[in-house]
Parts: structure tokens; C-alpha cells; sequence
């Protein structure tokens, strides 16, 4: 039923009237109560106080706003991060004429180079063959091969990469908040691995002002590095390259704060590389025994220039314990001819020639046995195997080459790249430092 | 909402015109003649411990409370977690610097903030085991509401008031009851400080006047209170946020009435909000941590793992606890319109912080609670007494409450029932048992309770009684079967099993049992908490899972693994260890 339109008008005239004579009853009410004398009193009362009150909030605020921020990067991320202005250089130490001659060197390493191919050139071949060669590096006697300048500005700077793969292709630098990210695992224009061009700079020693370009702008180096650092997870898939790029940038540092603040050391980094078993990891488990060579000198480099070792005695030993098992394995399991495949901890290679076998191919072969050759050339001499097992991999490999077309070679280069670094660092040198002219000539 | 019917009983006989002899005059013939059918029954007690109805309301909730957290299973929350932490603590004299049992929790910042109430759980366990827990906790529960119902009457006045509140407030929070862990004396601190507050609050603001201003001791308590929160749980932010609402409301209620900056600084109320609030902070950095803690704790709210537990996720309509919050803003709506009560703007601003709280995390419905019930309980019995005609001329209206309070208090000075308290106590002469109370109720108010104790397993020591057995004792979620295995066949390695159950089998199975994922979620990196969910709910390739955590042995929940389990019978390389109607455990072939 509705309420006549009336009815209602009335009955609001009615309660504003209410209202009225309410209001005046309680303003008669609260003056019998001495309630404005009260406020009134209070007013005179706090007004002698107004000033200091304010200022010591004003000093509460600032003194509480200070320990929060002082103290507050103990629960982030956000330490600070002492890096080194240029990484570590890890040094061959021998030379080793027995593992392979300078000829035989000369001649395996002028075939290595990395073709050029415009924009069929992968990302990671640039990267693993940059890494072989250094950025200095030219090849004058066959001007098909990149060059080191060209490989850095491929990777570094996003107007030659957009001039080499297409101005439409997806950038290699992607600018983060936490620096800047190197595109990786998504196809062939990015980086085959987690951190791994980050890490083949950081070897081929660029320093942290270096200039990058990314798509947004100029920056530089640091701030591919810093990425690489704070966006760190102990538990990620892959690990290896993130592992050496801060052992090449932060030490002397010991310990820092990683994603989820996490308070990140050597010493857990060598705990978790040391975590799965063998041969999980990419390229066989290899790059995770590289980036333990790579810490084992590093804490050798530490202590000889003064500083705290960057590995605890327990976890130095321990890793040492590791690698030694690793090299027992390895020389039981290496095939006559001298090679392994990627079944290296539990068998031997069963036949002279690869298979097309998974994990016996000729590719597999050449991975398995140039990075145990080259973590080996590195490493401590305590963990090296018997003179023979170096040779008899070495030759293999360059027997193998020799026995490759330039094809095959282009398709192996970045499984070649580390058989050619390692025989290079065999003799006491990176393979940029090795003279190739000099074959050419006697030819 | 006083009784206004009082039974008839021996005190309804007692009139001023006929006074009875006093306990002092009575002889030992008058004792003679108390069987006697002529003889008429006189209290030789002191009338004080007359009791009324609403005594014997708040009596039987909370002797039902008792009863019903007596009976609730020792369930798989984090409790075993702490009283395995407590342990440690005993056992190394020191308070753990890092995470103890997961493998991949090195190195994350850690700051055991309830290690005071890890080290009573432990103690309480190591004197009587899980029974004494289950009563430690029911006694936490009347704790509570007995606070509550505390603070309620400082504000009403009213002991009706009082047990309206404390089962406003169970019923907005029955899902946390079954809540047993540190957090129950987290709230007991929560309803400590409003019932400090309710008499903080209303001290007068006259600094000449000899009983204005909260005693030293008063502001002292406060600091106390904090203290010792900040030991026991990480909630005592709640306790400052709470504060640091009616230290804002008072702001604006005071720029409102002055309408300048300088007088909201002049006056005493808010100083006194303001020092209050920095009062209980200094109190809460008196921990181990220092300033650290309530940075910790401010932090720890984003981690987000915790986006991913149940608790720590917005309140569903139809989910735990999601109806009665529903109905409870419905209600809360209904009082605020309708009440002649005045509401400060410190007590809205509470009101809808927590009830934000709460709605975004369903753990805040904890503290959301007791709030609720402490503000809205005089709005709801004035919204009923003006629904039925209880209002009356001198109950104090908006405008009179407010000025009231401007100058004393927050909520009206005058009681919401007629007020059987000491003044009319004392007007009522020496043996006179004020209207609406009986001994009769004393003796409920004695029975209740005793019953209720009797009833409980607590009572056993005592008066005898079987033992629970396991499940009734700790829930059929948890894996008895399993930790009595583990116990016989330890795990050498990571180990995964559901996160619920990671505590309980440390604590009784294997002490050195590395669980993947223990109730410490917040510690657990990202990545493997990621991986643990992934692996749990069915989502990812097992082998790379399995072998990156070098994984060595896998126990799954049979009601809610079906598929992993079947997934896990298919795995080369692993063998069942052990299996019973709940769990399934595997182990490497090689193990």
C-alpha cells in the first residue's frame, strides 16, 4: 500500500522539528555538565605543550624511519653488491707440450672459427665462440670467420643485433627491474642457456663499465651482471653460468642476498652444484665441474692476494673430494680411442665410432670429452688423471677434427669451442693469444 | 538487559522491613532448625557472591568453550613445528639463528618470533604430552573470551552486554578456534589490550584533577603487554595497529571539534592516543630482534608463499568462515544505523582496518573478532532496546554521548542495564542480595563449570577416565601409522611429503627427517616452494623434480594424492616402504 505523498512531507517536518528541540536540550544538558568549560580548560592546558609535542614526533618519526631503512636491507634483496671492476682472470697454468703440440694446435684451432651467417647466426654459437676466441680476435686469413670485435657488438649492442637479425626481431637485452636480462631458451635468437652470455663475457674479462645498448638506450655491463646476481635463485634449473659469473665478479665479497633475500655464499653455490647427481646438468654435468674448478681457483687467487678464501675448509675439501671421485670416474670409463660420451659416470663409450645413439652421437662425444679436458686444464693438479688419459682425449680430438668437413665443424662449433679452448689452455694459453699466421706462412 | 524476573529464592524473602539476622547472629539452634519445615533459610554467605543471570550466561559460554576446545583434535597446523623449535631451545640455551629442519632453507633471513611461546608449548608438551596441550589451549580459549567478556563490561557496564559480546565474537570467529598454536596467545594479548583500552580510554583528561591521567602504572602495563606480545607472536602488530586507529581517530575527531593543526596538538587526548601508541612501541622492541622484529613482521605478510595457504587467502562468501563475516558486516551495518550509542572515529577506523584485514586474509579473522564484538556489542543492545522500546529518556543520546566522550570516553559512561554493581551493593545494606540475584545462580555458576571440567579430558588425571585414543587426540589427518615407520626406518635425505603433515613427522617419527617443506612456509625459497606445489598438485615432470632435490623418499596423502600415487607406482627406480589406509610412502630402489 502507498504512503499518501502528504503523509510523509509531514512526518519529515515532524523529525527535523524533533531534531531541533533535541539539539537545543543537549546544548542546555552539555552546559549543566560543564563540558565546554572542560574543553575550554583542556585547550589552555595542552597549549603550553602543543610545540614540544610536535617536535618529538617529529624526532620519533625520523629516528623510526631511519632504523627501518638502515635496517630494512637485512630482509631484502637490496644489499649492496661490491663488485669487482673487472672479473677475475683465471689463468692457464701449464704447458703441457705431451697433451698436444703447437702445430697440432695451430693447425685444430685455425679450422674452429665461426662462420659468419648473417642472420642464421645463432646467439649461441656467437656466444661460445666468443668466448673461445676473446674479443680481440681477428682471423685475417679467412675474413668468413666473425671477428671478436663483431661478436661483442652482436651481443652487447641491440642496434648491430638489430641491423644483423632484423629490427622486428625480438631484442637480446631486455632491461628489468633488477638490471638487464640476456633472452634466454627462447629459440635461436637468444641465449642457449640461463646467464650463459652474461658468463662468456664475464671470461673473456669485460669489465663492469663496459658499454651495452640495449632497445631502451645506452647502460653498461654492471647492470647485466647485477641482474644476473639479485635475480639468482639457489634452486633454478640451470645454474652453472649464474654460479661463474659471481665467482668472477664478486669475490672478494663472501656472501650476498640473492632473490628472496636469500643470504647466498660460495659455499652454498658449491653445495648445490655438488646436489645432483652425475650426469645431470647441461652439456653432461660438465659446466657444473667447470664452475667448481673455476671456485677452487678463484679461493687459491683469494688467499694469494691477501683475502679470506671464498670457500669454507669443509666445503673446499668436500669439492675436492667431489672432483677427485669425478676424475676416478672418468678414467675408468674412457674408450680406448680416448673419448667419452655422455654416459661418462656409469660406462665407457661401447664403440670405436659414435652411434646415433642419445648420448653417443659424435656431437655427445666431442662435449663429454673437450670440457673434461677443459676443466681439467684448470683445475688443481691434484685432480688431474693420469698423463695418458690427457693424452689419448686430446689426441682424439684432434684426430677428430682433422677428420671433420668445414660443415660438420660449423654445425660442432660451440661443442668445439671447448675442446679448442682446452687444448689451447694445455699450453699455457687462451686460444686468442695462440699465433695462427704462422702455419699459413709455412704454407 | 538485567534478569527483571529474579527466581524466587531464599533472597527473594529478605525485605529491608523484616531483615534477617546476620551470618554473626545465628546460632547453632538456628542451624538445627534448617531441616525443619517452619525454619526459613537465611544466606550466612556474603551477599556479594549473589550472582545474576548474566553471570551464569557468561559462566555456561565459557565452560562450554572449555568443553568444546577440550575435545578439538591436536590437528596439523604448525603447532609440532613449535614444539620442536621450543625444544631446541631448551636444548641449546640459545634461540635458533636459522631455519633447523628443511635442507634448502640455508642462508634465508630468519627471526624466531614466537620463541617465547615455542618454549611454553615445549615445556607444557614435556610435562604432559599432547593431553596437556589439547588443555592448555581450551585454557586459552576461556582466557580469551573471559578478557573479552572483561573489556566488554569495562565499556557497558553491563555483565549482559558482556556475554552478548563473547559469543558475538565466537561466532563471528568459530573458524579459528580449532586454531592451536602461538597464535591463541597472540590473542590473548589482543583482548589484554582491549581491556586495557576500555579502561585507558576512560580516564578523565583533566591534568589537575588528582584521578585524572592513566598511573604510571597504567602506561607501564601497556609497555608490558607489548613486551611480552612481541616474545610470544608477531600479532602484537595488530596491537598497534589498533592503537595507531584511535590515535588517528582522535586526530580527526579533535581537528574536527578545533579546526586547527595547533589545537589537535594541544589536546591531551590525542597526546595521550599518540604517546600510547610509541609507549607500547618501545614495549615491543624489547625482544631478542630489537627494531628488527617489527620490520621482520611487517615484511612477513608479503611473502608470497603464503599467497598460496589457505589462511593467508581473501575470505570467500561461501569458504571457512566467509558466511558469518558476511553476516556479521550485515549486523555490524544494521547496530551502526541504528544505535543511539556514539561511535568514535578510532573505533570505525579499527572496525574497518581489521574487517579489511580480515576480508583479504582469512587468518584475520582472529583478531577481527573480539574487535568486532568489543565495539559493536553497545550498538547492538542499543539497536534492540530502541527495536523494543528500551530507550528511554535517559538513555544519553547521539549528541550527548559524543560530547561525553569528547571529554571522558568513547562509548556513554551511563550503563546499558540497570546496574547491579558495588554502589547499589553497598546502598543495599549489609545482607541484602541485590534484585536479580540468587544464590541459586551462584551455585549454577559453580556446578557449570565443574561439570563442564568433569566432562573434559582434562579432568582425567583427576577424576579418572580413559585415554583418548591417537586419532581422537590429534585428528585422522594426521599420519600416525607413518611416523611410527619413520621412527623404525628412518629417511637418509630430502624428503617429500605434503606440508601439513612435514612437522608432526619430525616430532614423532624422525628427528633428522629433512621434509622439503615444513609449516615455516615463509622460509622456504621460492623456487622450491613453487616445486613443491608443482610436484603436489600433479604439475610437473617428477624425474627433474625428484632429482634436482635429490629427493629420497616421498610419503603421499592417499585422500588427495591419488594420481601422484599412481604416478609414483610407475616410477622406475622407487619401491612402496610402507603403506596403510592414509599414507603411501616410497623410497629409492636403492635405499
Amino acid at each position: 500500500m502507498k504512503t499518501p505523498k502528504r503523509f510523509c512531507s509531514a512526518k519529515r517536518a515532524n523529525k527535523r522539528r524533533i531534531n531541533e528541540l533535541a539539539h537545543q536540550e543537549n546544548t542546555r544538558r552539555l552546559s549543566s555538565l560543564g563540558i565546554d568549560r572542560m574543553a575550554r580548560q583542556e585547550k589552555v592546558n595542552g597549549s603550553r605543550h602543543w610545540a614540544a609535542f610536535a617536535a618529538l614526533q617529529v624526532v620519533i618519526f625520523a629516528a623510526v624511519a631511519g632504523a627501518a631503512v638502515y635496517r630494512g636491507g637485512r630482509f631484502t634483496n637490496q644489499s649492496t653488491l661490491a663488485l669487482r671492476a673487472e672479473p677475475i682472470e683465471v689463468r692457464p697454468q701449464y704447458d703441457y707440450e705431451f697433451v698436444i703440440t703447437d702445430e697440432q694446435l695451430q693447425s685444430t684451432l685455425r679450422r674452429l672459427g665461426l662462420v659468419d651467417r648473417g642472420a642464421e647466426t645463432l646467439i649461441s654459437a656467437t656466444d661460445h665462440s666468443l668466448r673461445m676466441w676473446g674479443p680481440r680476435r681477428t682471423f685475417p686469413y679467412e675474413p668468413k670467420f666473425l671477428s671478436g670485435p663483431e661478436m661483442m657488438s652482436r651481443l652487447t649492442d641491440h642496434r648491430r643485433f638489430a641491423e644483423v637479425y632484423g629490427a622486428d626481431s625480438s631484442p637480446l637485452l631486455i632491461p628489468e627491474e633488477t638490471g638487464i636480462r640476456v633472452r634466454a631458451i627462447e629459440g635461436p635468437l637468444s641465449s642457449s642457456h640461463i646467464d650463459h652470455t652474461v658468463a662468456c663475457l664475464a671470461e673473456v674479462g669485460t669489465p663492469l663499465d663496459y658499454q651495452v645498448v640495449t632497445a631502451q638506450g645506452p647502460s653498461t655491463f654492471r647492470e647485466l651482471v647485477e641482474h644476473t646476481i639479485k635475480d639468482f635463485d639457489l634452486n633454478q634449473v640451470e645454474y652453472e653460468w649464474s654460479a661463474l659469473t659471481m665467482t668472477l665478479f664478486l669475490p672478494p665479497q663472501r656472501e650476498w642476498r640473492g632473490s628472496d633475500g636469500q643470504m647466498m655464499s660460495f659455499d652454498l653455490i658449491a653445495d648445490r652444484i655438488m646436489r645432483e647427481r652425475l650426469p645431470r646438468g647441461v652439456c653432461g654435468a660438465n659446466h657444473r665441474l667447470h664452475a667448481l674448478t673455476m671456485m677452487l681457483r678463484v679461493d687459491d687467487m683469494m688467499e694469494d692476494e691477501g683475502h679470506p678464501r671464498i670457500l669454507s675448509s669443509d666445503v673446499r675439501t668436500a669439492t675436492i673430494e667431489y672432483l677427485t671421485e669425478v676424475t676416478r670416474k672418468l678414467v675408468a670409463h674412457q674408450h680406448p680411442s680416448g673419448c667419452w660420451n655422455m654416459r661418462w659416470p656409469d660406462e665407457a663409450p661401447p664403440e670405436h665410432e659414435a652411434s646415433s645413439e642419445d648420448g653417443d652421437t659424435l656431437g655427445d662425444r666431442l662435449i663429454a670429452t673437450g670440457h673434461a679436458l677443459e676443466w681439467w686444464s684448470l683445475a688443481p693438479q691434484e685432480l688431474h688423471p693420469p698423463r695418458g688419459v690427457l693424452v689419448s682425449a686430446s689426441q682424439w680430438i684432434v684426430t677428430t677434427v682433422e677428420g671433420l668437413s668445414d660443415e660438420e665443424i660449423q654445425r660442432y662449433n660451440s661443442y668445439l669451442s671447448h675442446a679448442g679452448r682446452a687444448l689451447a689452455l694445455w699450453r699455457g694459453r687462451l686460444p686468442g693469444e695462440v699465433d695462427l699466421t704462422a702455419n699459413e706462412t709455412s704454407n | 538487559m538485567s534478569s527483571t524476573s529474579p527466581p524466587s529464592d531464599a533472597s527473594s524473602d529478605a525485605s529491608p522491613e523484616s531483615p534477617e539476622p546476620s551470618a554473626g547472629e545465628m546460632s547453632a539452634d538456628d542451624d538445627g532448625d534448617v531441616f525443619g519445615t517452619e525454619a526459613s533459610l537465611s544466606p550466612k554467605l556474603d551477599p556479594r557472591l549473589a550472582l545474576g543471570a548474566p553471570h551464569l550466561i557468561i559462566v555456561s559460554v565459557l565452560s562450554a568453550v572449555f568443553l568444546v576446545a577440550n575435545y578439538l583434535p591436536l590437528r596439523g597446523t604448525d603447532l609440532w613445528l613449535h614444539v620442536l623449535y621450543g625444544n631446541w631451545i631448551l636444548e641449546h640455551g640459545r634461540l635458533p639463528q636459522q631455519e633447523q629442519f628443511m635442507p634448502y632453507s640455508q642462508g634465508m633471513e630468519f627471526l624466531d618470533t614466537q620463541w617465547l611461546s615455542q618454549l611454553i608449548i615445549a615445556s607444557v608438551n614435556n610435562l604432559g604430552g599432547a593431553e596437556l596441550l589439547s588443555s592448555l589451549f581450551a585454557f586459552c580459549a576461556v582466557v580469551i573470551n573471559l578478557c573479552l567478556a572483561y573489556a566488554i563490561h569495562q565499556r557497558t557496564k553491563s555483565l549482559s552486554a558482556a556475554a552478548l559480546g563473547i559469543c558475538l565474537s565466537l561466532i563471528v570467529g568459530w573458524s579459528r578456534l580449532g586454531t592451536i598454536r602461538p597464535e591463541v596467545f597472540g590473542v590473548i594479548c589482543f583482548v589484554g589490550l582491549l581491556a586495557l583500552l576500555s579502561r585507558f580510554r576512560s580516564w578523565p583528561m583533566e591534568r589537575d584533577d588528582p584521578n585524572g591521567g592513566p598511573a604510571l602504572g597504567w602506561w607501564i602495563a601497556s609497555a608490558a603487554l607489548f613486551a611480552v606480545w612481541a616474545n610470544l607472536h608477531g600479532s602484537f602488530v595488530t596491537g598497534l595497529i589498533l592503537l595507531g586507529c584511535f590515535a588517528l581517530g582522535d586526530c580527526i575527531e579533535s581537528l574536527w571539534r578545533n579546526g586547527s593543526l595547533r589545537d589537535v596538538l594541544s589536546d591531551q587526548r590525542v597526546q595521550r592516543s599518540v604517546y600510547l601508541l610509541e609507549f607500547c612501541f618501545l614495549g615491543s622492541l624489547l625482544t631478542p630482534f630489537g627494531f628488527d622484529l617489527p620490520l621482520y613482521v611487517a615484511l612477513f605478510s608479503g611473502n608470497e608463499n603464503l599467497q598460496e595457504v589457505l589462511e593467508w587467502r581473501p575470505l570467500v562468501i561461501q569458504g571457512v568462515g566467509g558466511r558469518t563475516f558476511a553476516a556479521a558486516i550485515v549486523v555490524a551495518v544494521v547496530a551502526l544505523r541504528q544505535s543511539r550509542v556514539r561511535i568514535g572515529v578510532g573505533e570505525y577506523a579499527a572496525l574497518i582496518v581489521f574487517g579489511l584485514a580480515a576480508a583479504y586474509g582469512v587468518r584475520m579473522l582472529s583478531w577481527f573478532a573480539p574487535l568486532y564484538a568489543w565495539v559493536l556489542t553497545p550498538h547492538i543492545v542499543s539497536t534492540v532496546r530502541v527495536w523494543t522500546g528500551f530507550a528511554t529518556a535517559t538513555e544519553p543520546t547521539d549528541l550527548e554521548s559524543s560530547a561525553v566522550a569528547t571529554a571522558d570516553t568513547d562509548t556513554p559512561t551511563e550503563p546499558l542495564e540497570p546496574s547491579t554493581s558495588e554502589p547499589e551493593l553497598a546502598t543495599a545494606g549489609p545482607n541484602l542480595i541485590p534484585p536479580g540475584r540468587s544464590f541459586h545462580y551462584s551455585l549454577a555458576c559453580l556446578v557449570i563449570p565443574w561439570t563442564a571440567f568433569a566432562l573434559t579430558p582434562t579432568a582425567t588425571p583427576l577424576l579418572g577416565g580413559g585415554e583418548r585414543t591417537a586419532t581422537q587426540l590429534l585428528g585422522e589427518a594426521t599420519p600416525v601409522g607413518l611416523s611410527e615407520h619413520l621412527s623404525e626406518f628412518p629417511v637418509d635425505g630430502p624428503f617429500l611429503c605434503p606440508q601439513q603433515w612435514s612437522d608432526w613427522l619430525i616430532y614423532a617419527g624422525d628427528e633428522n627427517l629433512q621434509p622439503l617443506v615444513t609449516s615455516n612456509i615463509h622460509m622456504v625459497p621460492r623456487q622450491v616452494w613453487v616445486d613443491y606445489l608443482a610436484m603436489l598438485n600433479n604439475r610437473t615432470s617428477w624425474d627433474g623434480m625428484l632429482e634436482r632435490y635429490r629427493i629420497t623418499a616421498v610419503a603421499l596423502d592417499k585422500a588427495s594424492h591419488g594420481n601422484q600415487i599412481r604416478r609414483m607406482r610407475r616410477q622406475e627406480g622407487w619401491r612402496i616402504a610402507y603403506e596403510d589406509a592414509q599414507a603411501v610412502l616410497f623410497r629409492e630402489a636403492g635405499e
